[in-house]
């Protein structure tokens, strides 16, 4: 459905995009992520045809055709982080603009309402609706002529939690209709829930792509868990090194080990049976979010 | 390049309609057709004020009021709105654009649907005021007031032209307006100091060496000397008026100028089109 291959883009002396390759395959949702200045802005320009790449090139659709063409569009819907639609506007009246520019007959409007339950808002003017209700209108707009290919720029960076988790539903039931989805958030928790594949980009370059399958994988294997004994950490280490666990102190009563699950379970079976009283244990996970700096960082380092 | 479905110009109406309608929903196409009302009456009435009276006059000297101020108004509203349209307007336009319609459609909706908005301001604010004239003074002279409706409609289309190319140029909004005001400066006010400068130093040769050709290049000047002598006042240029009257009053010099106009428009929409299609947004 996309697909990038070295694809560079240069303002002037500054190296917006590096040589940047990634495909995205047909009903897969795609995240992009990174650190302010990281190229996501740029990377999405050249794939709504809205900037040129300085070498490379990106395809987009059935037809591989570059972006700039009008005709690739076609199959690609749009939903910006912020839009102001003219506010004496009813919703239907703006999507009417829309369909017509793509063809469609004045029909698709209430279809499109429809689908992102925007129906009984058609005669509500844009200026009357909430923040949510206008991101839903934008979603709307997207999907005008059923495109098979959806782009979203941090579609909830300006709802609340209640308006996002609306907004995540609908995105999650595009999903299961089989739409390709890209997304662009720095809203990592969204990207957990929503995206199959996370492209982390760092100074215009392909830092990491892992699918958050891998990335839970990490994330648990990752895991670690504190134990806190009554008697001072002394004796439970030796235990549990004698046992072959490696211990790491945090502090005079506080073991770290790696690894949870039967691995933990097991370590504190050893304590137990050696006499020595804990007093509470629990396991600390990093978060996608640390996971995430820990690619930036590295990447920063290279 | 053509877009998808549906045919190209189909598209254009349809942007173009898109522009004209957000120009109402703005209200500055109103402001603008009461402008140009209250500017028609308001100098017919009180055109004698100082003299102690006022009264409606006729056409003559509406015209000839109005042209000076037309000709400072109404390049800078072209201009101005011509800029707001593609500089700076957030994400309106990226979102345009990411639509299945190609760039050239994109600029020519809007040039097309801006310029239909400003020549309605025009046509139904001179329009408007000028029946009320009509009615009070009778049509003596009207044709030269006509002559001002259309010079100044084209001199309209003419700006949004030239605004677009800026906008294309420079798609910062504050950027775009600085060159718009700076071009707008340069056209009504410093070019002709400039010219009387340079007409000063060359004295002694021809006038049509320096001063027709001078003309040509500024589109504002040409439709000051073309009202000017549709109005039958040539004998205002001064000793100069021979030489204009003579080039702009018959019809070669007529379609020359007029020529002149419609190149000075084309020409920066050409461009304009050329760089908002090849441009990064």
């Amino acid at each position: 459905m996309i697909h990038a291959d070295g694809l560079t883009k240069h303002y002037g002396s500054l190296v917006a995009v590096d040589g940047l390759s990634f495909s995205v395959t047909a009903g897969e949702t795609f995240a992009v992520i990174g650190p302010n200045g990281a190229g996501k802005t740029t990377t999405l320009k050249l794939l709504l045809g809205l900037a040129r790449p300085t070498s490379g090139r990106i395809e987009i659709g059935p037809d591989a055709r570059p972006p700039h063409d009008p005709r690739a569009r076609v199959g690609l819907g749009y939903v910006p982080q912020r839009v102001e639609f003219p506010p004496a506007r009813t919703a239907a009246e703006i999507l009417a603009y829309f369909a017509a520019l793509r063809g469609l007959p004045p029909e698709a409007v209430g279809g499109a309402l429809a689908r992102v339950g925007l129906a009984d808002m058609a005669t509500r003017r844009a200026s009357e609706l909430s923040g949510g209700y206008a991101q839903r209108l934008s979603l709307a707009q997207a999907l005008l002529g059923d495109p098979a290919l959806l782009v979203l720029d941090e579609p909830t960076a300006s709802l609340d939690p209640e308006a996002t988790w609306e907004f995540r539903t609908l995105v999650e039931n595009l999903q299961r209709e089989g739409k390709t989805i890209l997304l662009c958030s720095h809203l990592l928790s969204e990207v957990e829930r929503v995206a199959d594949r996370v492209l982390i980009l760092v100074r215009g370059r392909r830092a990491a792509l892992e699918s958050i399958r891998d990335l839970r994988e990490r994330q648990m294997s990752a895991t670690r868990l504190v134990i806190e004994l009554g008697d001072g950490q002394d004796g439970g280490r030796g235990v549990l090194e004698r046992a072959g666990f490696a211990c790491q102190v945090l502090d005079s009563r506080r073991l770290v080990i790696d690894g949870a699950g039967e691995r933990g379970v097991a370590a504190l079976d050893l304590i137990r049976d050696a006499g020595i009283p804990v007093r509470s244990f629990e396991l600390s996970r990093p978060t996608l979010e640390e996971l995430f700096l820990s690619v930036v960082r590295g990447e920063r380092l290279s | 390049m053509t877009g998808p479905r549906g045919n190209p110009f189909a598209r254009i109406r349809i942007i173009a309609r898109e522009e004209y309608r957000r120009a109402l929903e703005t209200r500055w196409l109103f402001g603008f057709t009461a402008l140009f009302a209250i500017l028609v009456l308001g100098l017919s009435y009180f055109g004698l004020a100082q003299g102690r009276e006022v009264g409606f006059q006729g056409f003559s000297r509406v015209t000839l009021s109005l042209m000076n101020l037309v000709l400072f108004l109404v390049p800078l509203t072209g201009l101005i709105v011509g800029v707001g349209s593609v500089a700076g307007s957030g994400e309106a336009l990226p979102l345009l654009l990411a639509q299945p319609v190609s760039r050239r459609e994109v600029l020519l909706g809007k040039y097309l649907g801006l310029g239909a908005a400003l020549t309605a301001a025009q046509a139904l604010g001179f329009g408007g005021g000028g029946v009320v004239v009509a009615f009070q003074t009778g049509s003596d002279q009207i044709a030269g007031f006509a002559a001002l409706t259309i010079l100044s409609v084209v001199l309209g289309w003419l700006s949004l032209a030239t605004a677009l190319c800026l906008a294309s140029l420079f798609p910062d909004r504050l950027r775009a307006l600085s060159a718009a005001l700076l071009l707008w400066l340069g056209m009504v006010v410093l070019y002709d100091i400039a010219i009387l400068g340079a007409t000063a130093m060359l004295r002694g040769m021809s006038l049509q060496v320096v001063l027709v050709p001078a003309l040509l290049l500024n589109p504002v000047d040409l439709v000051r000397v073309l009202i000017t002598i549709a109005v039958g006042s040539g004998a205002l240029f001064g000793p100069t008026s021979a030489v204009l009257v003579r080039f702009f009053g018959e019809t070669g010099g007529i379609l020359l100028a007029m020529g002149l106009l419609v190149v000075e428009t084309v020409v920066p929409l050409f461009i304009a089109l050329r760089v908002f299609r090849a441009r990064d947004w």
